[in-house]
């Protein structure tokens, strides 16, 4: 039902491969088609799953749970607009006010169209903002084309 | 600049006045004096020349005595007293002949006359010399014969004559004298009279105009007072005067209404009068500071602006007063005066009290209703937000389930699993629109230039691929450039035009026309779409722009139902209507009207 794109499963660029993609979600039923979509979509990269705004920035950071976790940042940071404790343009603020973080593509995925969400996320420098499709099908390759746009095709920063 | 006339006028009446009466009294002195001298010099003359007659007469009469005497000496010669008489006559002669030679000395005629009398007195008192010598030495007859020769000879008849004109013309000269004298008198009197008459008119005239102005001045202040005191009684507001000692000294019956209860009648505000204003209204003026400031303003000259005075009286309660006043400089011996004016604020403070209970109460009415708008914008959040996850769900997870399970989509199974997800998909929709709705109804008009031929065009392009195998008859009219919010304006566009472009589908020959018009009585816009598709029918109108009303059959004509519920809130929003008119089967129009005045530019 879901024909996996098999020309762009290889990556290229072997740096970016190994860096994970961070989910922060904290509905399990959307984290769950998230990560399905994502497995489908055969990248080589891990997929971390955070379940807060907070969880996602102490592992950016490397800290408390993930304070002896090989520091590498991901290739992406897909985060729920709506989450406890910490929302997704909180974490997305904490990034860009980061100088260590600043240069993360950060992709907000939101239920919402409303049009003061759009602006905040882009006032803070988001670099996409994705809102989730309903249709199942239109779901899973909105996922799966953001994985492997931000994972395979985009070219980040060297790290030094 | 109007004083100096008046007081160049006053001058000039009184030179004139004192003109007349210099004429009065000195033409008359003039022309009497001149009539009166003319009179005595007259006079003089006549008296003179009276004089010189009889000087004359007494000449001739002693001329007889002495011829008389002379003849009695002839009859009896020793008769010595005619002798003394003859020459007592002579002397006499002599006397009056030497007064007419002085008094006629100065008129030649007459002192020719006097010389020639002289001449003929000489001769005679010669001849009679001869005369009385004859008798002395006796020769009688001689004597005779020469006095009888001599008394025929003298002229003494011409000169009587002459004396008898003289005396005529005397006569005459006295006569009109005196009839000259009568007409200068006639004419001096005359002359007075009527310039006495002209100074009595100009006197009466003068005293008629000040009688006439006095009584129109007096007309006028009459009327001024009346109409002040009208006007004082029309006042409603108190108005009281007051003297220096503050006593009432004049008030306006509204003031003695409120007040003169206590002083008998409340009609009749003489029951006030110099009432002191601290025991009016039993003592409700009695306010210190008031008081004081009232004696400020008298003796100070200050205005005493909006004191506020409360009042608390039995027959209406607490009022609340502004008083004013001011001082009154009287002329004359009334002295200054204080003009007072109570002005009740009483219900101004109520009102005031009631709009400030009033803002309040609106004031939490649109805390209340801000209230409402946040819940609602959190409730429209979480719907956007908490609602739709469960539909996406509902559609990824039946289409999951539909994938493990393997199931045929031809199946009556894989079509429940299609109508589930389609059904999430299409809440979803509803939802979105819904919030769509909502938001047209609380986001802010942002007012600008809208060139409405290319929202036309622009709308028209999104529009062409969902119609692309059909040939539509576009008619568009020249559209025009105005002010409006142009997202809301696009989306009026796109509702009507899709609801045009949807219900020509079926349509063999479809057409659409969007035609304009500037209504210059109402100054507006209006904005027509005409489509010849299924049109509607007129008796379900009033659904027509209600919320998800849809009068065809979804599988019919797909839509929501909510596109022309955001035409109307869109164009309420910016101050527009819409309306509509249709027949099944035959099209329908759709008009839609914006506000004027905001042209910038028409086709």
């Amino acid at each position: 039902m879901y024909p996996p794109q098999e020309d762009r499963r290889q990556p290229l660029t072997m740096p970016n491969t190994i860096r994970p993609i961070l989910l922060a979600e904290d509905n399990s039923l959307d984290a769950e088609l998230a990560l399905d979509a994502l497995r489908e979509a055969h990248l080589a990269n891990p997929v971390v799953h955070v379940r807060d705004g907070a969880e996602a920035l102490d592992w950016l950071c490397c800290r408390g749970a993930w304070a002896d976790r090989e520091c590498i940042d991901p290739a992406v940071v897909l985060l729920d607009m709506k989450m406890p404790r910490r929302d997704g343009l909180d974490v997305l603020r904490e990034i860009r006010a980061d100088p260590h973080l600043r240069c993360l593509p950060v992709v907000i995925l939101s239920s919402s169209r409303e049009d003061s969400d759009v602006a905040r996320s882009w006032d803070l420098g988001v670099n996409a903002y994705v809102v989730k499709p309903v249709d199942a099908r239109q779901f899973f390759e909105a996922v799966q084309l953001l994985g492997h746009f931000w994972a395979v095709l985009n070219e980040p920063p060297d790290e030094s | 600049m109007k004083s100096m006339r008046r007081n160049l006028r006053t001058a000039t009446v009184l030179v004139a006045l004192a003109l007349m009466v210099a004429a009065i009294e000195v033409v008359p002195w003039y022309l009497s004096n001149r009539s009166t001298g003319q009179a005595l010099s007259e006079h003089a003359r006549i008296n003179r020349d009276a004089r010189a007659i009889s000087a004359y007469i007494r000449i001739r009469t002693a001329l007889s005595d002495i011829d008389r005497s002379v003849f009695w000496l002839l009859l009896a010669p020793g008769q010595a007293q005619m002798r003394v008489e003859i020459a007592r006559a002579r002397d006499r002669i002599q006397t009056d002949l030497d007064f007419l030679r002085h008094t006629m000395s100065e008129d030649a005629r007459q002192g020719a006359l006097v010389a020639q009398l002289q001449v003929l007195v000489d001769t005679r008192r010669a001849e009679v010399g001869r005369v009385i010598s004859y008798i002395d030495e006796g020769r009688l007859e001689l004597a005779q014969e020469m006095l009888s020769a001599t008394g025929s000879a003298m002229p003494l008849r011409e000169w009587d004559t002459l004396l008898e004109n003289e005396h005529e013309a005397l006569l005459g000269w006295q006569r009109k004298l005196i009839d000259s004298q009568r007409q200068q008198f006639r004419h001096s009197a005359n002359l007075i009279l009527s310039i006495q008459l002209l100074l009595l008119m100009v006197l009466l005239l003068g005293l008629t105009i000040l009688w006439r102005r006095r009584s129109r001045m007096a007309i006028q202040a009459r009327t001024a007072r009346r109409n002040a005191d009208r006007i004082l009684s029309a006042v409603r507001e108190p108005i009281v005067q007051l003297d220096a000692n503050l006593r009432v000294r004049l008030c306006n019956p509204a003031f003695a209404n409120l007040y003169s209860a206590e002083h008998g009648n409340a009609a009749d505000y003489g029951n006030l009068l110099d009432v002191p204003l601290a025991t009016v209204g039993s003592g409700v003026w009695n306010d210190a500071a008031l008081l004081q400031r009232l004696r400020d303003v008298l003796l100070m000259d200050r205005e005493l602006w909006d004191y506020e005075l409360e009042q608390d009286t039995p027959a209406s309660g607490r009022r609340t007063l502004l008083i004013n006043a001011w001082r009154m400089p009287e002329r004359g011996d009334s002295g200054e005066a204080l003009i007072v004016t109570a002005t009740d604020i009483t219900a101004r403070r109520q009102a005031e009290r009631q709009v400030q209970e009033l803002n309040q109460r609106l004031n939490s009415q649109v805390d209340e209703i801000s209230q409402i708008n946040a819940d609602l914008e959190s409730f429209n959040y979480s719907v956007s937000h908490d609602l739709r996850a469960p539909l996406r769900h509902i559609a990824a997870f039946s289409s999951k389930l539909g994938r493990e399970l393997d199931v045929d989509p031809d199946t009556r199974a894989g079509h429940y699993l299609r109508v589930i997800g389609d059904s999430a998909v299409r809440m979803a929709v509803l939802i979105d629109e819904l919030l769509t709705y909502s938001r047209l109804g609380r986001s802010p008009v942002r007012v600008g230039t809208v060139d409405m031929a290319s929202l036309v065009a622009e709308t028209r392009i999104m529009l062409a691929e969902s119609s692309a195998e059909r040939t539509i008859d576009w008619q568009v009219d020249d559209l025009p450039v105005i002010r409006g919010d142009a997202s809301l304006l696009r989306l009026v566009w796109q509702n009507l035009l899709g609801n045009a472009v949807k219900y020509t589908s079926r349509t063999r020959q479809p057409r659409i026309q969007v035609r304009y018009q500037y209504q210059v009585s109402e100054d507006e816009h209006v904005f027509r779409v005409i489509d010849n598709g299924a049109g509607f029918d007129m008796a379900y109108i009033d659904k027509l722009f209600g919320v998800f009303q849809r009068l065809h059959a979804a599988d019919e004509f797909p839509g929501t139902g909510i596109g022309l519920a955001n035409v109307r809130r869109s164009l309420a929003r910016m101050g527009g209507r819409v309306w509509a008119e249709g027949r099944p089967g035959q099209g329908a129009t759709f008009h839609f009207a914006l506000p004027g005045g905001h042209t910038l530019l028409l086709g």
